[in-house]
């Protein structure tokens, strides 16, 4: 009973401790930009010619994106819960843990993502890069403290950047249509193909771990407190804000820099 | 003993490391104090900024708080739902304190790394400051303009004013407020100087200081120059297409990088490793980046009146609809047929028989030479090498302000605005 106080009172501590403003709400009846019937005597309406003009040659934007209509709901569902629970979630988290417990918390995720960098390494033919994960998974593990201090990065063994996506595309399987999946965002057919083998590999990884631990009961809530902290270890270290870019265009040059920079980073293996 | 020995070895060992970098940066500092600003090209100046190790730097950086103004009954496209309520940011003092208000430039908003830069400047050297988005950026056009339609310098001032009102009735509630003053770069200086204009006719903040940084003379002339820079006369045989081009190359590496969230001309800052394309490539760069501000704005603002100029009158855009054709029509759109096409059009329909050179005096600082001339609380910070402006204009601004403008030989456009001289002149003259 005390402790559910206790903790009633934290959570309320916290959220004063984080900085906001009230809104302020206005009433003003010349504000409320009414229709006026202006019409421009000019229109610049997008029809076939005026696309193809020299000036508008913009066409190095379009990303073969079949399922757009449904995309760009999901987009704007992305940005809704990003304003609304992701990012206050995410300024909870930073304002309770100081900085030091968060970087061990990314580290100990880091650490447990040596074993896909591995298993990706080693199905792509990367012997380097399957070295360079079987270091820093070993060195970490243990100088490390399980993984909480990232001791191999110290000693120079960077860490690998890789994942099931990255194999399918050195593989050379295509990206197929554009996606935006719900909660992640932006990806591909082939790139969420690659994220369902990332969960796969990572539940069998983590029960492994549990039966390592010894942990058999309430492995599902334990599981999604887990996936919360990584959630958020994730979003903490995306600087990206939903229509910060000041621009209405954003969700295609978000689709364009996307697949760009997934084409590289397959180049980058 | 021996071990109290090797401890006290170390220490010393700190001691010297301490004292050599300390030297090592205290002569850093002088260094930057009193060096000149290292690029020598405007247009790189322009483009990349301060370089990172030249920054100026804050001692204890404070949290900024943001805010949000909510206008009851607006009409707002289903489409922007995003940026429905108006967002500004403020970083207020604990203590009793003067006010300050920043505007930020051309399609910025008002936590863009420039705003955020000066917005810690200015509570260093003590004010409460409170930041607001450039009247052409599309969460105001969207939630807190009158008519809508931005470039228009007055009625964008009037929607400044209005929204500065609002924020002061609601901070005197809470803190301890001694004056008002206010700042701002590029557009966001020449609105500064309509501001206290303004302001002395209605008399709601009484500003002590104004302080203009790296304003334009003439919104129309400076476009126009920008507009020239993406002409066949100023590429030759290159296209537009093949400078974007490069321009996305190297910003989409850039992208994964750095910390960039919004196009606004910091957003090319990584583009530096790219120092080996001509003049003519970086004038087009600036000038594509301009374009996309001026494409971002006009969309926004189209779909907000429902004008029919790039959207038809009978579509209504909803979330789901492909905005690509939009977004490519509205990038052809030069500014000067904006003006044409779009503003003055729609500013004669609100005030009909104003003339389109009464349009583009009225965005212009000479338009009220008399009152900068005389009025001895504004000032102006700038470069003589600025690109928006030309020699004449550079005299025009020194002739008008006398010693209460003080101009740096280099940093083009706003491109030193982080550098340690610039940054600590413009606290200075807001003493």
């Amino acid at each position: 009973m005390i402790n559910s106080q206790f903790k009633y009172l934290l959570l309320f501590l916290v959220l004063l401790l984080i900085p906001s403003c009230a809104t302020i709400k206005k009433e003003d009846p010349d504000m409320t930009l009414p229709p006026t019937g202006f019409m421009t005597p000019v229109s610049h309406a997008p029809s076939p010619t005026n696309i193809m003009r020299k000036q508008a040659d913009l066409e190095f934007l379009d990303v073969y994106d079949p399922w757009g209509p449904m995309n760009r709901h999901v987009y704007s569902f992305n940005a809704e819960f990003d304003r609304a629970v992701y990012l206050p979630t995410l300024n909870l988290y930073t304002t309770v843990l100081p900085k030091p417990v968060r970087k061990g918390v990314s580290n100990a995720v880091n650490n447990l993502n040596e074993l896909n960098s591995i298993i990706n390494s080693t199905l792509q033919g990367r012997g380097e890069k399957l070295l360079r994960s079987c270091y820093r998974l070993i060195i970490n593990s243990t100088v490390g403290i399980l993984g909480i201090m990232d001791v191999a990065e110290d000693w120079g063994i960077k860490r690998v950047v890789t994942s099931t996506a990255d194999t399918l595309g050195v593989w050379g399987i295509s990206p197929g249509p554009y996606v935006v999946l719900p909660m992640f965002g932006p990806s591909s057919v082939r790139d969420a193909a690659g994220l369902a083998g990332d969960s796969a590999l990572l539940w069998a990884e983590m029960n492994f771990v549990y039966d390592v631990l010894g942990v058999k009961d309430g492995r599902t809530l334990i599981g999604a407190g887990e996936a919360t902290i990584r959630g958020l270890n994730l979003r903490e270290k995306q600087p990206f804000r939903y229509y910060q870019t000041g621009s209405p265009f954003e969700y295609d040059l978000v689709r364009f820099l996307y697949s760009t920079k997934r084409e590289l980073d397959i180049e980058k293996q | 003993m021996l071990k109290k020995g090797h401890h006290i070895d170390k220490f010393n060992f700190a001691t010297f490391l301490a004292m050599l970098f300390f030297t090592l940066f205290s002569s850093l500092n002088a260094f930057a104090e009193t060096s000149e600003f290292p690029i020598a090209d405007p247009y790189k100046a322009t483009i990349f900024g301060t370089p990172p190790d030249l920054v100026h730097t804050f001692a204890n950086p404070i949290d900024t708080k943001p805010c949000e103004i909510s206008i009851e009954d607006r009409r707002i496209p289903e489409i922007f739902w995003y940026s429905e309520d108006f967002y500004y940011t403020t970083a207020m003092q604990k203590e009793e304190a003067p006010l300050l208000f920043i505007i930020a430039g051309t399609g910025s908003e008002h936590d863009s790394t420039k705003m955020k830069f000066l917005t810690q400047l200015f509570y260093e050297s003590g004010f409460h400051v409170v930041a607001i988005s450039s009247p052409t950026h599309m969460n105001f056009v969207v939630s807190a303009s009158r008519y809508g339609a931005p470039g228009y310098a007055p009625n964008d001032v009037e929607d400044l004013y209005r929204v500065m009102k609002w924020i002061k009735a609601d901070l005197e509630e809470d803190y301890k407020i001694s004056g008002y003053n206010v700042t701002g770069y590029s557009l966001g200086a020449m609105h500064s100087a309509f501001l206290a204009k303004l302001d002395e006719e209605r008399g709601d903040f009484s500003f002590d200081k104004v302080l203009m940084m790296n304003p334009p003379v003439s919104l129309y002339t400076s476009a126009q120059r920008f507009d020239s820079w993406l002409s066949p006369s100023n590429l030759g045989d290159k296209k537009p297409r093949e400078v974007i081009d490069n321009l996305i190359q190297s910003f989409s590496e850039m992208y994964l990088h750095t910390d960039v969230t919004d196009f606004d001309d910091n957003f090319l800052y990584g583009l530096s490793q790219h120092d080996s394309i001509s003049d003519m490539d970086l004038r087009a760069i600036i000038a594509a980046s301009f374009r996309l501000s001026s494409a971002n704005m006009l969309f926004a603002s189209d779909v907000c009146i429902n004008a029919g100029y790039i959207v038809p009158v009978s579509k209504t855009l909803a979330i789901g609809d492909n905005l690509l054709p939009y977004t490519k029509v509205a990038a052809a759109i030069k500014f000067e047929d904006y003006i044409d096409e779009y503003l003055l059009p729609y500013q004669q329909f609100i005030t009909p028989g104003i003339t389109k050179e009464e349009l583009i005096r009225r965005c212009s600082l000479e338009s009220i030479e008399e009152y900068l001339a005389k009025s001895d609380k504004i000032f102006v910070l700038g470069n003589s090498d600025d690109i928006i402006l030309d020699e004449e204009e550079v005299t025009f601004l020194r002739k008008t302000f006398g010693n209460r403008a003080v101009f740096f030989s280099r940093g083009g456009h706003c491109g030193n605005i982080m550098f340690g001289p610039y940054a600590l002149k413009a606290q200075e003259m807001l003493k």
